[in-house]
């Protein structure tokens, strides 16, 4: 993680130290903080996953997808299907077989999820490169289209969900009590972040997504066709919101089709809080944002919302970037 | 791509032609006309006044900017309508005049985009560290701490990391200091003489001169002069529509004068 540790990200990482220190104080309870802690970390985390994605998108085409609420929505009901149908597995007391069922739920959603983005990018986002109201516009409709079939051949009705055993129930560390499924979903989170730092730091791939955040152009004067591996990032990210979606699912036990367009609104606010085309920044942003929300809910559940809002505009008038803003050009 | 031994290459072959080539940005009609060929093997430096149109022909050959009529070839090749990364590849290395180097990439990430095949020859590396060392001081470090005048050099450094076909270079000198652009000129010099066609956005005139045998001079979107360096030194009335070049030229002629001209 040599690229974290410059003088420039010093300060967002305190930040991130600081919102829990700051909590603990007001809390007060070692045991009720660390759990509330734990919730943050994984609804954090979940977080990422889905905005890492439409962080990407927007940072590498400059494209606003509002639409990716969609890829979370089509995720989850994959998911559902498919955990549906793993009843045996599901219901093991094998902790294996339980993680092999998400897994199995896991990589259907992100399949679908995937499609569904390289459709909808061939399909919608290509006309509209480079006008930021067609796009809003286009990828919001996008949006609503899936959203109702969804509801269409599912139903408007609440699903519910149940954990994988092994993953249910909880743990208690020091006094406090913490779901397993909420440890589960930091180690899955973590993975993935090392993940993708391996993929942007040591592939050449990599290396075109992160100059193209920054001079897209000179890119494709290098002999890179950007707009190609465009499409491979939106895929990506439309996946990585689908593994995110049957995540969050889980999590919440419960779902309904407005569960994308829900999120999405988390979701914009993170990627403004952590700046555009950083993966670091939506990460920080993430946990940032989730934690606050665990705490508040906690601390005073009636402004809970309100902080996630006034933290994203006291941030953007410190860094109007974002924490980790890319510097476009030299 | 194969690199024509120095001597063998054929001078008066075209290497790329702009025929009539008009390019609107918005609603500005930057380019009207312009038309100019270049040979192959040849160093030619495109000269004129600032918002000649210097740079959008540089962006407009590289396919930034489209041609809005008329047409640009590449060996008899049209390249007009080519994406920007198709053209590259025919063997285009590419200064920006912003630089365009990755500031969020370490030094060795920008050369290893820039290499194509993926891999960095050695010796020729080590050919670039020659000109520029605090590439090599500097490898693994963030680009976008580098010096101005380091951030130049790795930019040139990029654009020639593998043999190119054709080097368009959008002032490559400006801004920096002389000892540098000292290298900067054996740089191109060395590239020119393994086979490479190079077209020069130039305001130092000195580094024009010591490079450059044939000379483009724009004015309003439009090419004024096309042809020998010679011949355009020596009418005046050329130097004079050129301005600043113009001070260059008669400072120049005076016996004793730097080797640097400033204020151009």
């Amino acid at each position: 993680m040599r690229s974290l540790i410059t003088n420039e990200r010093v300060w967002p990482i305190g930040l991130l130290l600081a919102v829990p220190a700051l909590a603990l104080t007001c809390i007060w309870s070692p045991g009720t903080w660390l759990t509330l802690t734990f919730a943050g970390l994984a609804s954090g985390i979940m977080l990422f996953i889905m905005a890492s994605g439409l962080s990407m998108i927007f940072g590498l085409m400059d494209v606003l997808n509002f639409g990716h609420g969609a890829f979370i929505t089509i995720g989850a009901y994959t998911g559902w299907v498919v955990l549906g149908l793993l009843g045996g597995p599901v219901s093991s007391t094998h902790i294996s077989l339980n993680v092999l069922s998400i897994v199995a739920a896991s990589g259907l959603a992100i399949l679908c999820a995937g499609l569904f983005g390289l459709l909808f990018e061939r399909v919608l986002v290509r006309k509209v490169y480079g006008d930021h109201l067609k796009q809003i516009l286009i990828t919001l409709g996008g949006a609503i289209v899936i959203e109702q079939l969804v509801m269409m051949i599912w139903g408007p009705q609440e699903k519910t969900l149940g954990l994988p055993v092994g993953l249910s129930g909880t743990i208690s560390i020091a006094g406090a009590t913490i779901e397993r499924y909420r440890v589960f979903v930091i180690a899955i989170g973590l993975a993935v972040l090392l993940a993708m730092h391996l993929v942007l730091t040591r592939t050449r791939l990599g290396l075109i997504i992160r100059a193209g955040v920054q001079d897209r152009e000179m890119v494709e004067a290098l002999g890179y066709r950007i707009d190609r591996v465009f499409v491979l990032v939106f895929m990506a990210g439309a996946g990585l919101a689908g593994f995110g979606g049957v995540l969050w699912t889980l999590s919440e036990g419960s779902l309904n089709s407005a569960i994308g367009s829900r999120t999405l609104v988390l979701i914009l606010i993170v990627i403004m809080i952590g700046g555009p085309g950083s993966i670091a920044g939506t990460f920080v942003a993430s946990l940032l944002v989730a934690l606050m929300g665990s705490y508040m809910v906690y601390l005073a559940p009636k402004v809970a919302l309100a902080t996630t809002v006034l933290l994203m505009v006291s941030i953007l008038m410190w860094r109007p970037g974002g924490l980790f803003a890319q510097g476009k050009g030299g | 791509m194969g690199v024509p031994a120095p001597g063998m290459v054929e001078m008066t072959e075209t290497a790329l032609a702009l025929t009539d080539v008009h390019t609107h940005i918005g609603q500005f009609h930057i380019l009207q006309g312009v038309t100019f060929a270049i040979r192959t093997g040849g160093i030619t430096a495109l000269v004129g006044r600032n918002g000649a149109g210097k740079t959008t022909t540089l962006r407009t050959i590289m396919g930034l900017w489209k041609a809005s009529r008329g047409t640009i070839t590449v060996r008899d090749r049209s390249i007009t309508a080519l994406p920007t990364a198709e053209i590259a590849r025919l063997g285009f290395g590419y200064v920006p005049e912003n630089i365009g180097i990755f500031g969020q990439l370490t030094v060795r990430e920008n050369m290893i985009l820039a290499a194509r095949s993926g891999n960095l020859d050695r010796d020729r590396l080590a050919r670039l560290f020659g000109y520029f060392p605090p590439l090599e001081q500097f490898w693994n470090m963030s680009a976008g701490h580098l010096s101005g005048g380091q951030k130049q050099m790795l930019s040139i450094a990029r654009a020639i990391i593998q043999p190119r076909q054709i080097l368009l270079m959008d002032e490559p000198t400006k801004g920096v200091a002389p000892g540098i652009i000292d290298a900067i000129v054996e740089a191109l010099r060395d590239c020119n003489r393994e086979g490479t066609t190079i077209l020069l956005v130039e305001q130092n005139y000195d580094v024009a001169l010591a490079l450059a045998e044939d000379v483009v001079l724009m004015d309003g979107g439009k090419v004024k002069y096309a042809g020998a360096m010679e011949a355009f030194q020596s009418d005046p009335k050329l130097g004079e529509s050129a301005l600043g070049f113009a001070a260059a030229l008669d400072l120049n002629a005076r016996p004793g004068s730097g080797r640097l001209v400033e204020s151009i």
